[in-house]
């Protein structure tokens, strides 16, 4: 039974009294903010407060709480809300399962306290979070991870060869390691990449290998990482129009496609987010023909050159390819 | 439903009836809730009051709220009533260095997933220790969910109460639909994509769902699991098991300075600049065909014979579906 509007509001104002009682004078768009609603949401949960009570319904009865004056919500009387209701099984599995994540990621963080605070919130919620049913998997390679946290570890430069997110190139770099980040699944190492002189996030399984330096930094790396440079600015992002064959549904597993359009054939075509040329190009190449690139002309040109091309160095190391090419 | 009681709002009610509940440590009568809870409404009929207020009552207790059912010397309910110490957090104590943990960990959340219930959880600790959590820029996991992935919450839901579920469900290979009926048992997510592992009973085996192939809404229903999750089973092996993978090796010729990912699952180390052939290893025989196509004239795969029969044949249907000649 997933929870009803009225419950998930309730959770909220039941956990927004207590609160409001310790952070007294706190203003309506401070306190919306860290309820995550918006301050119009939050003056309606504070007037629908003030209407509750206990039976009886007296002046003395109601709960009370002052926040026309100046914007500044004071908790006068909150009857028997006090005390936040204890974690509902699912705000306990939020912080468990994050909190087990958390756990498998090596580096900075305080693990002592990372442990402590787990078995404290697991004592808090009687151990039925169920948490254990929730696994998110931080993937990378141990042994880069362990040549990783030692440069972190020891301030040192680490040489890694790395192959590029869309293009198949192979590049070798020199990088300061910051820290080691996990975004679904994927396991990223932020670092101030010498080559480039900025800094760079890399995909740890796109690591082919990685030895640390044998000298320290030679400078220190710049304090604010600059997350615009990971987009490539080879290339503006484009759309393509890629036509996917009845019965190879599966495509759009792999295939990001915005709005797809069913025919009555059973074909599926839509749009799809081009970044890199190359990528698309290496993508229709791995699907094999159950899809095709229908527009833009150049797109479709480049993924059947790129087919040529390939049959052609087959032909060309005397493999027989058929009649065509 | 009367126009008196429909002009309280369902959370106002709901709201009232709690503090009724916690309002004496005696057993609260049901007359006595019908009485004085607004939102019921004195004239409403009696058999509308019970359907109203058992309904109100699962809710609560669905979230969590503690109402306990007090029975009276002869077996009769007396009424109920919401005790103060199971309804409270307890003190948690949690020290500086704690908190800057669950911070950290509270940022995990994609909004669009466990987003709001991090939030009250968070709100709840602040307001039991009386001291803030603060929240960290640091941000080191994050776990963002797709659209495709919506059935997460209730699965999720479906975890903790150990309920059966139904949801419509696409196979990989085909286009149709099929209703399923299971016993979750967990959910994992692997490189970016989410499986559930569950007991389907159609089937009467295990089985594992990508999450995003599953049709429209999960429904939670109210029967308990039959198969409930053994405690030592790991289902992240399932999820492994449950896709069997045979290896295959190839003999492959990669270009200077690109074929990177055919160079990392290489057994041997070719170095980056150089040409020359390598023995990979892919996890089954699709995954390997579509590496070696993807890499166009930059790899060449020169034995097993019939992955390169397979890689010729794809390459010629990419070049005839994209109206290239030789």
């Amino acid at each position: 039974m997933s929870a009803t509007n009225s419950a998930a509001r309730l959770s909220r104002l039941l956990a927004l009294v207590p609160w409001l009682v310790v952070n007294d004078g706190i203003t309506i768009a401070d306190a919306a903010a860290h309820f995550g609603v918006t301050a119009g949401q939050l003056d309606k949960d504070l007037w629908l407060l003030v209407v509750c009570g206990l039976p009886g319904h007296g002046p003395d009865q109601l709960v009370d709480i002052q926040f026309w004056d100046d914007g500044r919500i004071h908790v006068i009387d909150a009857q028997t809300l006090g005390t936040p209701l204890r974690l509902s099984g699912e705000e306990a599995m939020a912080l468990l399962v994050a909190l087990r994540l958390l756990a498998q990621i090596p580096g900075g963080h305080d693990r002592a306290a990372l442990l402590r605070a787990t078995h404290r919130l697991q004592d808090a919620v009687g151990g039925n979070a169920a948490e254990q049913a929730v696994l998110v998997e931080a993937a990378g390679d141990s042994s880069v991870v362990d040549v990783l946290n030692e440069a972190i570890a020891g301030h040192r430069d680490v040489h890694i060869i790395y192959g590029s997110a869309t293009r198949d190139e192979v590049t070798e770099r020199d990088i300061e390691p910051l820290r080691i980040t996990s975004e679904d699944g994927r396991t990223y190492v932020e670092a101030y990449c010498r080559s480039a002189g900025s800094v760079r996030t890399f995909r740890l399984d796109r690591i082919v290998s990685a030895r640390v330096a044998a000298h320290g930094h030679s400078e220190p790396a710049p304090v604010s990482p600059d997350p615009a440079e990971q987009v490539s600015a080879d290339a503006p992002p484009t759309y393509a129009t890629v036509v996917i064959d009845p019965g190879a549904r599966w495509v759009l597993d792999v295939l990001d496609m915005t709005e797809p359009l069913e025919s009555a054939d059973g074909s599926v075509s839509g749009r799809v987010l081009v970044h890199d040329p190359e990528w698309l190009v290496r993508t229709m190449l791995s699907l094999g023909g159950v899809a095709a690139v229908t527009s833009p002309p150049h797109m479709r040109a480049a993924v059947a050159d790129a087919a040529v091309r390939a049959l052609t160095a087959y032909a060309d190391l005397g493999f027989d390819v058929g009649a065509n090419p | 439903m009367t126009a008196a009681t429909s002009r309280v709002e369902r959370t106002e009610r709901l709201l009232n009836l709690v503090l009724c509940l916690m309002s004496s440590r005696r057993a609260i009568s049901r007359a006595e809730i019908h009485a004085s809870v607004p939102g019921y409404g004195a004239m409403a009929s009696g058999a509308a009051f019970e359907r109203m207020f058992e309904r109100d009552k699962d809710e609560l207790r669905g979230m969590g709220i503690p109402i306990e059912t007090v029975h009276d010397a002869h077996g009769d309910i007396e009424g109920y009533r919401i005790s103060a110490d199971q309804y409270g957090l307890p003190p948690l104590d949690f020290t500086s260095a704690e908190l800057a943990v669950i911070a950290l960990a509270a940022s995990v959340w994609d909004e669009a997933i466990l987003g709001p219930a991090t939030n009250t959880a968070l709100r709840k600790i602040e307001a039991v220790q009386g001291a803030p959590v603060r929240a960290t820029d640091d941000i080191l996991v994050r776990v963002q969910v797709s659209a495709a992935d919506v059935a997460l919450l209730p699965l999720m839901a479906a975890l903790r109460e150990r309920r059966v579920v139904t949801f419509d469900y696409r196979t990989a290979a085909g286009q149709e639909s099929a209703r399923r009926k299971v016993d979750p048992w967990g959910v994992i997510s692997r490189e970016g994509r989410w499986y559930l592992v569950a007991h389907d009973h159609d089937r009467s085996a295990t089985r594992v769902f990508r999450v995003s192939r599953i049709v429209g809404a999960v429904t939670v229903t109210a029967q308990a699991q039959e198969h409930p999750v053994d405690p030592a089973i790991d289902i992240r092996d399932l999820v492994l098991k449950a896709e069997p993978e045979t290896a295959v090796r190839a003999q492959v010729w990669v270009r200077a300075g690109s074929g990177a990912h055919l160079r990392r699952m290489a057994d041997d180390s070719l170095p980056p600049f150089e040409s020359g052939d390598v023995t990979v290893t892919a996890p089954n025989a699709m995954n390997l065909i579509a590496s070696i196509c993807a890499a166009g004239d930059a790899a060449i795969v020169k034995s097993p014979i019939d992955v390169q029969g397979e890689v010729l044949d794809r390459l010629r249907a990419v070049a005839a579906r994209h109206g290239g000649h030789g």
